[in-house]
């Protein structure tokens, strides 16, 4: 009975292997969860051989800069509930193509994810699956068999019945009362400072990395992304601007900075909407291009 | 070190190397304490003295029971072993809860109150202690049990046996809770030729497709029931979310004990099966005798026939089943939520119990879709006390579900919720089948199953999670 298990699986495996290798099949593969998403984006960017020139790299604050609204030239491996750091130690180890890494600061205080690192980079795995597409986390079976096909037979149910209870259209307009309520959680949040000795190490962590960017020719760009007017001056955000203004002086490095003459709508407070989102983009592409 | 780790895998395959070796076979046991006491150091190096305390604590006292000449020694002496059990168990793990309740939050260091906030929780400890228990418990009632020696009349050995009762790695961290009267006969010299593999190999494959590949990707989707961030999701998204905690959690607890029970067997072990397909039940008497087994018939044998069972009159067993209950949701975690949890559970027993009194059981009853649903309903209901141990949340959680209805669902966490939950159903309902009509897969299918199972493990494991129950 094992053997013949075992003879099935290797079967399977490689039928599978050769069924992701079509074209038509790699298409249809969903990402299944904000982590998956993190992972997928982690893998392939370490898979790659050449990167955009361009690479951003943040929390899920920075991951609403759409790649599409980006363009070609950049590649945004921001993680949603992640860390700036991972993003950065991900280039580090796979430098080849990068000229300039923009570096969002307002989650400043997250650890590098070793979790994320030790998947991407666990040896034997690394090296297959450059060789055997079917193990990397893009394109588990689930993605393909629950993505477009399960999502098309529940919409098919549900989207109906949230049109029936819904007062208006469906939209992915902003519901005022749950923005409220959002941003109320936020203000509380950022009404309590960090430890400091969280922040100084990662800062230090933070430091070490970009002079290790810096070693190797790629520039770096501190990024401070909007946020909601009432959240800017709350305690956090003031702790965590003002240590890193310290420790990463204008006259040294290179920051971009939210207008303040604009005042940036959310989502929640802390996540920037589509429009606002482009606007931003708008305003990295710019200070790309005058070469500051 | 968690079964789902290379360093296990590679401590797993030197000490099945070694305890096979025949010149080794007269040191397998002490092969597998050394083992056992370095697993368990493993993540927590300092606490595998606690450990070992315990294990001196059992060992001597049941010793000490086992060579008392008179019946009212040998109850003093299990009642100081007991005791002594269940003060390791309370400062360790009810020690922050105390303090809490006591309002000493804000105690000074160096106070007792702050000591007892600060103490480490050791993984296991709820395990462990109730083997203990359970040791001098059997040892003090040998003369009514079975003849069977289940303890050494030399110190040595005895010291030996307990040290490798207690701390046999499988079942050392999240059990199945071994009974001493099961394990002790079991100890003795094993032999390579006699590994069921076929046995443990189906144990394993399984245990391991249920963590990996069902309860840590649905873990990723359920993340969401948490205090915010289900403010924004919508009362059909959050009802899928907690169905599929469900399945999680069942898949997680399940999955361990099945890795446990395999690698036991490679041993030449036979731990107590410990899930039967509890989703199946139509009662809920039934589901506690479907899930965590180990710990229901563990609580029945040792805390419900003391307490006097059913034999006290109706309102004592109403008494006896909230007591069992309640102290049952507090072995799963030092806060309240799980005693509302256990009380929760408990009063639903006593209302069936009371809703069944004066009819007899029908064993020819045919399977009820509504009882299962029923049952199933409850349970997962219950389980948000798990996910959410500050009761706030829950009555967020159940708020969120009543005025959430014009947030737009979430059609692809719905999707992969129902995906990962369909092995789950399958499980169970092949189960049904066989129960009812006999019926089961045929070889090829049952081998393209477990195929199927390595398949998925290879290409569609979950990001690797904690086991849930490591928490108890």
């Amino acid at each position: 009975m094992i053997k013949r298990s075992l003879l099935f699986t290797v079967l399977l495996f490689v039928v599978y292997d050769l069924c992701v290798r079509i074209p038509q099949i790699r298409g249809r593969f969903i990402p299944q969860s904000q982590w998956q998403v993190n992972l997928v984006k982690a893998q392939e960017f370490a898979l790659q051989k050449m990167h955009a020139p361009n690479i951003i790299v943040g929390s899920s604050l920075s991951a609403r800069l759409s790649e599409a609204d980006l363009g070609p030239l950049y590649d945004n491996i921001g993680f949603s509930g992640g860390s700036a750091l991972t993003g950065i130690e991900l280039v580090s180890r796979n430098p080849t193509g990068v000229k300039t890494v923009y570096i969002e600061t307002n989650l400043v205080s997250r650890k590098v994810d070793a979790p994320v690192i030790e998947n991407v980079f666990r040896p034997v795995f690394y090296e297959l699956r450059q060789l055997l597409p079917s193990l990397r986390e893009k394109y588990q079976p689930a993605s393909f068999f629950a993505g477009k096909l399960g999502v098309r037979v529940i919409s098919t149910i549900i989207v109906p019945f949230d049109r029936f209870v819904s007062k208006s259209p469906l939209s992915n307009g902003p519901d005022e009362e749950l923005f409220s309520r959002l941003l109320a959680e936020q203000q509380n949040a950022f009404k309590a400072e960090i430890s400091a000795d969280l922040l100084n190490s990662c800062l230090d962590e933070l430091t070490r990395q970009i002079g290790h960017l810096r070693s190797i020719g790629i520039r770096c760009v501190l990024v401070e992304m909007p946020i909601d007017g009432s959240l800017t001056h709350l305690p956090l955000a003031e702790q965590i601007r003002e240590a890193l203004k310290q420790r990463f002086p204008v006259s040294q490095y290179t920051w971009i900075s939210p207008d303040p003459m604009h005042a940036y709508a959310t989502k929640d407070g802390v996540h920037l909407t589509g429009v606002e989102a482009r606007a931003f983009v708008q305003r990295i592409q710019d200070f790309s291009i005058a070469g500051k | 070190m968690l079964f789902n780790s290379f360093p296990f895998l590679l401590f797993l395959a030197v000490t099945f190397g070694l305890f096979y070796v025949p010149i080794l076979r007269q040191w397998q046991t002490h092969i597998l304490i050394l083992a056992s006491l370095f697993f368990y150091a493993y993540n927590q190096p300092l606490l595998v003295f606690l450990l070992l305390t315990s294990i001196l604590i059992n060992a001597g006292t049941s010793f000490k029971v086992l060579s008392a000449s008179q019946a009212h020694e040998k109850k003093a002496w299990a009642t100081v072993g007991v005791v002594l059990n269940l003060l390791v168990l309370f400062f360790f793990k009810y020690g922050p809860l105390a303090a809490r309740s006591l309002k000493l939050d804000g105690a000074d260091p160096g106070s007792i109150g702050y000591a007892l906030l600060h103490v480490p929780l050791p993984i296991g400890i709820s395990f462990f202690t109730f083997q203990g228990i359970s040791l001098l418990v059997d040892v003090y009632r040998q003369k009514e049990n079975a003849p069977q020696s289940i303890a050494h009349q030399n110190v040595y050995h005895h010291f030996l046996d307990t040290a490798f009762f207690k701390a046999f790695f499988p079942q050392l961290v999240a059990g199945p809770i071994v009974k001493a009267h099961d394990f002790y006969p079991q100890i003795g010299p094993k032999y390579f030729a006699a590994i069921n593999w076929e046995r443990a190999f189906r144990a394993i494959v399984i245990g391991y497709f249920l963590k990996m590949v069902i309860a840590d990707n649905l873990k990723d989707l359920t993340y969401w029931i948490a205090y915010p961030h289900f403010l924004e999701f919508s009362t059909i998204t959050l009802l899928a979310m907690l169905f599929g905690y469900s399945m999680q959690i069942f898949a997680d607890f399940a999955g361990y004990s099945l890795i446990a029970i395999g690698v036991a067997r490679l041993f030449g072990y036979e731990l107590m099966e410990n899930f039967n397909f509890p989703y199946i039940s139509q009662s809920l008497s039934e589901f506690w005798r479907r899930w965590h087994i180990s710990l229901s018939t563990w609580l029945r044998e040792y805390l419900y026939f003391p307490l006097g069972g059913n034999r006290r009159g109706e309102m004592r067993t109403y008494l006896n089943l909230m007591i069992v209950m309640v102290l049952g949701g507090l072995w799963h975690g030092a806060a309240w939520s799980y005693a509302v949890w256990g009380s929760f559970h408990g009063i639903g027993l006593a209302i069936e119990r009371w809703a069944q009194s004066g009819k007899a059981p029908d064993p020819l009853r045919p399977p009820s879709f509504w009882r299962m649903s029923w049952v199933f309903s409850f349970v997962t209901l219950g389980w948000l006390l798990f996910k959410l141990p500050h009761f706030q949340d829950v009555i967020s959680f159940f708020n969120a579900c009543l005025t959430n209805w014009r947030q737009s669902t979430d059609t692809r966490l719905i999707a992969f919720v129902g995906f990962y939950s369909i092995p789950v159903i399958a499980y169970h309902f092949l189960a049904l089948r066989k129960s009812r009509s006999g019926y089961s897969l045929s070889p090829v299918a049952q081998q393209l199953g477990y195929a199927g199972c390595l398949l998925a493990l290879l290409v569609n494991s979950g990001s690797p999670g904690a086991f849930i129950y490591f928490q108890f």
